[in-house]
């Protein structure tokens, strides 16, 4: 599906701005994407708002799933939505609305190490 | 081949999960032989990790299970289309089943779930039961199963308060739900601070909330600690057994009375019966070779789909289209919750990160029978529900309210601020049975080892549709009240899969209308009982579990009562 995908992207690029996705300017770049999500205007590509979540799906996945598969790297991602990170025990105060908590800055590998 | 002929044992039950896991114990202390096939293995605390991409994104271990090769397929209705095949079964296989990775939420019926048809007809006249339903009261009340609640919150543990101890009301608790004999054994789940929160705000608008009770540890119980509160309960199983599952629960205590024998790994194929329509046993694959376990009785406890689907493939001379079937009732009064829910964004933190789902706060003003339907258009109503756990993937997840594009750095920083800031709120809502929604067998799709799966033929009816638009619009009345700046409703959507299936093998007194009797037993073949919520005739407004473990132990009860009856 990547394959495909990637390919009708280029190829949409292509005929709509002369350059392949890649070497498109921003803006353009951010229209392609556009007409991929609303499955609009993509040529013989008839998938591409499935194509376009598959993506976005996969990207917040690696983006704020655990460190321990390869995304998330340095936590940037928990670290943007401030979401403090895998810890075994919770006590009372870190469940009130006015909580500040420390990140964990643990992956749930090295938790699980930690705590055998 | 033949199949290998096992001894004979007293009980076969197919399916170690909450149901057959909670009904082994009663027969095992009675003295009974049972031998339990559970298609998935052991789990230990070990094998469950705080990882939102392998228990929620890739579903482990369901998804390289046994259920995930006979994933039902789903149609609208019989012309309607195929809804697309999930990748994966909501349930899992294992040595306690779905109750290893529920959200433990351990509900009663209330009084009017079991007399729907009765109450409705009573204050609302004939015509407020939708055309085409099949609806029936059920063959017991809630007083008859009262005391196996009890047994059932006090044997697994239950945490809760109890709003109505023998009539007496207690505001700290659900006031609305039906007598109990005794306060719960455990007290609720930590109150976190946005369950407070809104707690509030259902006070300013007049309504009842209350903490959920859960089938998870508040208090040291049972040799078991409390719950750590990590945030990784929901189709996570518990690191420290604190959520009690059968598998820490009642399948340990039944294995030491050294009546039940576990096979782990064991793919029943099916149920056979004899020329005069009793069940002589049941065969089932593992590693490969075919196995026959002659019983006495067998009481077949796999999930909804799977008990209409087995009893569809066991033909035999008594039973030319299916087990238990000749009255053409398996598979039929299918429902399932058509879960809804309303999220909102508030304009500051409410730190939902940790704790577990059942930890929230509950509203039950607009469930069942608690308010006047006239001119409504539906019956029963939805129980809501505000979960603590947010989990970071989820949590970014998270609909953009109309407010920005859904990619782009206008959305990394709607995220930024608000994945934080937004909640929930579940509405469970009652369903009815109806002629045209039902379970078969798919005439194309196949298992791995070549049965047709489950087929689901279901869809949303006009008073359901209504149903949800109404709890939609109470869930957002409360979100507003609790400063909410913006909502956003689920749209009505088609009927899929769900975790909460109920009917195919319905319970009650009538057999041309039903599969099994009041006890939980065949009308046809007496020495097949079935447990699950595939008995149940109506749904509730809730969480089936505990419903279904109070009824097995009672067919559990009922056997032991009269086993010579039954299994002789």
């Amino acid at each position: 599906m990547y394959a495909a995908g990637l390919a009708a992207l280029d190829s949409h690029a292509t005929s709509n701005g002369g350059k392949s996705f890649a070497a498109s300017g921003v803006i353009e770049q951010d229209k392609f994407l556009s007409d991929f999500e609303h499955n609009t205007k993509v040529g013989d590509y008839h998938d591409s708002a499935s194509f376009f979540e598959l993506v976005r799906r996969h990207t917040l996945e690696g983006m704020f799933g655990d460190p321990s598969y390869g995304g998330n790297a340095n936590f940037a991602g928990w670290e943007l939505i401030g979401y403090p990170g895998p810890r075994m025990y919770v006590g009372p105060q870190m469940q009130t609305m006015e909580a500040k908590i420390p990140h964990s800055r643990v992956s749930a590998k090295q938790l699980v190490h930690a705590s055998r | 081949m033949p199949p290998v002929k096992l001894p004979k044992t007293d009980v076969v039950v197919i399916g170690l999960g909450a149901a057959g896991g909670l009904a082994v114990l009663p027969l095992a202390r009675a003295g009974l032989k049972i031998v339990g096939l559970e298609a998935g293995g052991w789990f230990q605390p070990k094998d469950h990790l705080p990882d939102e991409i392998r228990n929620n994104v890739r579903h482990w271990p369901h998804a390289v299970q046994k259920v995930n090769q006979e994933i039902p397929t789903a149609r609208v209705g019989r012309d309607g289309p195929a809804l697309p095949r999930p990748a994966y079964h909501p349930m899992m296989n294992g040595v306690g089943g779905t109750s290893l990775h529920y959200w433990g939420q351990s509900w009663r019926l209330t009084q009017w779930d079991f007399k729907v048809r009765s109450e409705t007809i009573r204050r609302y006249g004939t015509s407020a039961i939708p055309a085409g339903s099949t609806l029936e009261d059920w063959p017991l009340s809630y007083e008859d199963l009262e005391p196996y609640y009890d047994k059932v919150e006090y044997t697994i543990g239950v945490s809760g308060k109890a709003g109505n101890i023998r009539g007496k009301f207690d505001e700290a608790g659900n006031i609305f739900e039906s007598p109990r004999q005794r306060e719960y054994p455990m007290p609720p789940l930590r109150h976190a601070g946005f369950a407070d929160h809104m707690a509030e705000a259902a006070k300013r608008l007049g309504w009842h909330s209350y903490c959920p009770p859960a089938a998870i540890n508040s208090v040291p119980y049972d040799e078991r600690p409390a719950c750590f509160y990590h945030g990784f309960c929901g189709s996570g199983g518990c690191p420290i057994n604190a959520k009690n599952s059968t598998a820490v629960t009642t399948i340990p205590k039944a294995v030491a009375t050294g009546n039940l024998k576990v096979v782990p790994y064991a793919h029943v194929i099916a149920i056979d019966s004899d020329d005069h329509g009793k069940v002589t046993g049941v065969r089932y694959v593992t590693g490969k070779k075919e196995y026959f376990q002659p019983a006495s009785v067998v009481l077949l406890a796999s999930y909804t789909y799977e008990n209409s689907r087995l009893l569809l493939l066991s033909k035999s001379k008594a039973y030319q289209n299916g087990l238990s079937n000749n009255h053409g009732q398996v598979g039929l009064h299918y429902m399932s919750h058509t879960r809804s829910g309303v999220m909102g964004l508030f304009p500051f933190d409410l730190n939902r990160w940790y704790g577990t789902p059942a930890q929230g706060t509950s509203v039950d003003n607009w469930s069942d029978d608690n308010f006047d339907h006239t001119g409504l258009g539906f019956v029963g109503g939805g129980n809501l529900l505000i979960p603590m756990e947010a989990k970071p993937i989820e949590a970014a997840s998270m609909p953009t309210f109309g407010k920005v594009a859904r990619w782009g750095s206008s959305w990394k920083a709607f995220v930024k601020e608000n994945a934080g800031r937004w909640s929930p709120i579940w509405a469970q809502i009652s369903t009815l049975p109806f002629e045209d929604h039902f379970l078969d067998l798919d005439p194309e799709v196949r298992d791995s080892l070549g049965y047709p799966v489950c087929r689901l033929t279901v869809g949303l009816k006009e008073s359901e549709k209504r149903a949800i638009l109404f709890m939609q619009e109470k869930a957002e009345q409360w979100l507003r009240a609790a400063g909410a700046i913006a909502t956003d409703k689920l749209p009505l959507g088609p009927i899929g899969l769900s975790t909460h299936a109920y009917g195919g093998t319905r319970m009650g007194d009538n057999p041309e209308t039903n599969v099994v009797n009041r006890w939980g037993f065949s009308h046809e073949a007496p020495n097949l009982g079935i447990l699950g919520a595939s008995i149940m005739g109506t749904t509730g407004a809730r969480n089936p579990t505990l419903t279904v473990q109070a009824l097995a132990w009672r067919t559990a009860d009922h056997l032991v009562r009269e086993w010579k009856s039954i299994a002789l």
